[in-house]
């Protein structure tokens, strides 16, 4: 059974030939690869680099040859530090650093590389223990935080600025807020999740520049199981909806927005005591895009979890 | 001081220092004159469709000029100071604006340009 099921893990993530959201400004979501509440007096910080490409044009459900993208890819290298502040609340903040958010285009005469770096956006949100039960393993946990543009924004090729959706940060204010369950019998190796996302942009008011990101709402639902005590496996389902992007006089942008269900598969190897490496990817399913939008081809993430326990006792 | 406020206050001062880091705006426009001024700027074409090319040239005076261009919506490449490449993708369509920045040892000066993308 565990052979069979890191098999299946390894062929998906060599031959999936996905499709998800492409290039777009800020942060991926990123977050501490888990939605879990702390202890009263726990740190956790985890650090993770993920990689996405993307290739391919879509039109609604379907590839649409656009041949003038070449491809579109970031580097992004994300800190997450989460604290718990008392015995039910914990706070986190996360930042990140794009060492590469690239495109290459296919013009009548050359091939043009565009390419930016920096800071993106910084999240700080807090996380509140609902309810927590032992027998069996549950808890509840709701979070409500922002995450600010304090990163590059008007990042620049000999005296051009960069398009909005490859600067490393998004330029805008936004809000998340989210709800997450979990639930595992003490004497099973299996064990669920489920996680709701939403996040609510403000306008961007910069110069010419009136842009509001359209609202985004995941719905996750996971499937844990223990394949060695110190090796779990998480397969995640994601839905994603995203609504239209808009502009000034609210003019709404058509190729924006999409539906997307992402198989998000995670391995967590708990190598020492605290420590975990944790290896994840997106890989979406089905994609269904508004008018025209560049999709990607796959997204992984590699990253190391370290908790730290303060507790007197 | 116990471990759990330094954290807090690592936190905060963390938080507000990133924000207080925001680039701002320069738009301080000085007057036009024979030592810094744009005519005019020029595009190869004013009505194109996604990803068509157009060239748009800035028509300058003064010396040992610095141009910045920027735009709502849509690429560009400098092709020498003055002159950029300028396409767009499929959600930059609708009637963008291309602004260009020039300064020297004068000021900065600025015009725009609209271009609308059908």
């Amino acid at each position: 059974m565990k052979k069979h099921l890191l098999l299946f893990l390894i062929v998906l993530l060599i031959t999936f030939k996905g499709y998800s959201q492409c290039c777009s400004a800020g942060n991926p979501l990123g977050g501490d690869a888990s939605n879990e509440g702390l202890e009263k007096n726990e740190l956790k910080i985890f650090t993770s680099y993920k990689h996405s490409l993307s290739k391919y044009y879509y039109h609604f459900d379907a590839p649409y040859d656009i041949p003038n993208i070449e491809k579109s890819f970031y580097d992004f290298q994300n800190i997450s530090i989460s604290y718990g502040v008392f015995s039910r609340l914990s706070i986190n903040t996360e930042l990140g650093y794009f060492f590469n958010k690239t495109q290459e285009v296919k013009l009548t005469n050359d091939n043009i590389i565009i390419k930016a770096q920096g800071l993106g956006d910084m999240g700080v949100s807090i996380r509140y223990l609902l309810f927590k039960t032992v027998k069996p393993v549950s808890q509840l946990v709701i979070s409500g935080g922002v995450r600010i543009p304090v990163g590059a924004f008007n990042e620049e090729i000999n005296g051009a600025t960069v398009p909005i959706s490859l600067q490393p940060s998004s330029g805008a204010l936004k809000f998340k807020a989210g709800i997450f369950y979990s639930r595992k019998r003490n004497d099973r190796k299996l064990g669920w999740n489920s996680f709701l996302f939403l996040e609510y942009s403000n306008t961007i008011n910069q110069g010419y520049l009136v842009y509001k990101y359209g609202n985004l709402m995941q719905l996750s639902v996971a499937a844990t199981y223990e394949i060695h005590q110190k090796l779990n496996l998480l397969f995640n389902t994601k839905f994603e909806w995203r609504a239209h992007d808009i502009r000034e006089n609210e003019m709404i942008i058509e190729s924006t927005g999409s539906k997307v269900i992402f198989l998000n598969p995670q391995l967590i190897f708990a190598f020492k005591p605290d420590w975990s490496f944790i290896v994840m990817a997106d890989l979406p399913v089905y994609k269904y895009v508004n008018g025209y939008q560049l999709t990607n081809s796959f997204s992984f993430q590699l990253g190391i979890r370290k908790k730290f326990k303060f507790n007197k006792s | 001081m116990d471990k759990k406020t330094f954290l807090l206050i690592v936190i905060l001062i963390f938080s507000l220092a990133s924000i207080s880091c925001k680039k701002e705006n320069n738009n301080t426009n000085t007057k036009p004159s024979d030592n810094l001024a744009i005519d005019s700027l020029v595009a190869s074409k004013r009505n194109i469709i996604v990803w068509e090319e157009i060239y748009i040239t800035a028509y300058t005076k003064g010396q040992h000029l610095n141009f910045h261009w920027s735009t709502n919506h849509g690429s560009m490449q400098s092709t020498d100071s003055s002159t950029v490449k300028y396409w767009a993708c499929p959600s930059c369509l609708g009637l963008n604006t291309v602004e260009c920045k020039v300064s020297n040892e004068f000021g900065t000066v600025s015009d725009t340009i609209m271009i609308n993308v059908k």
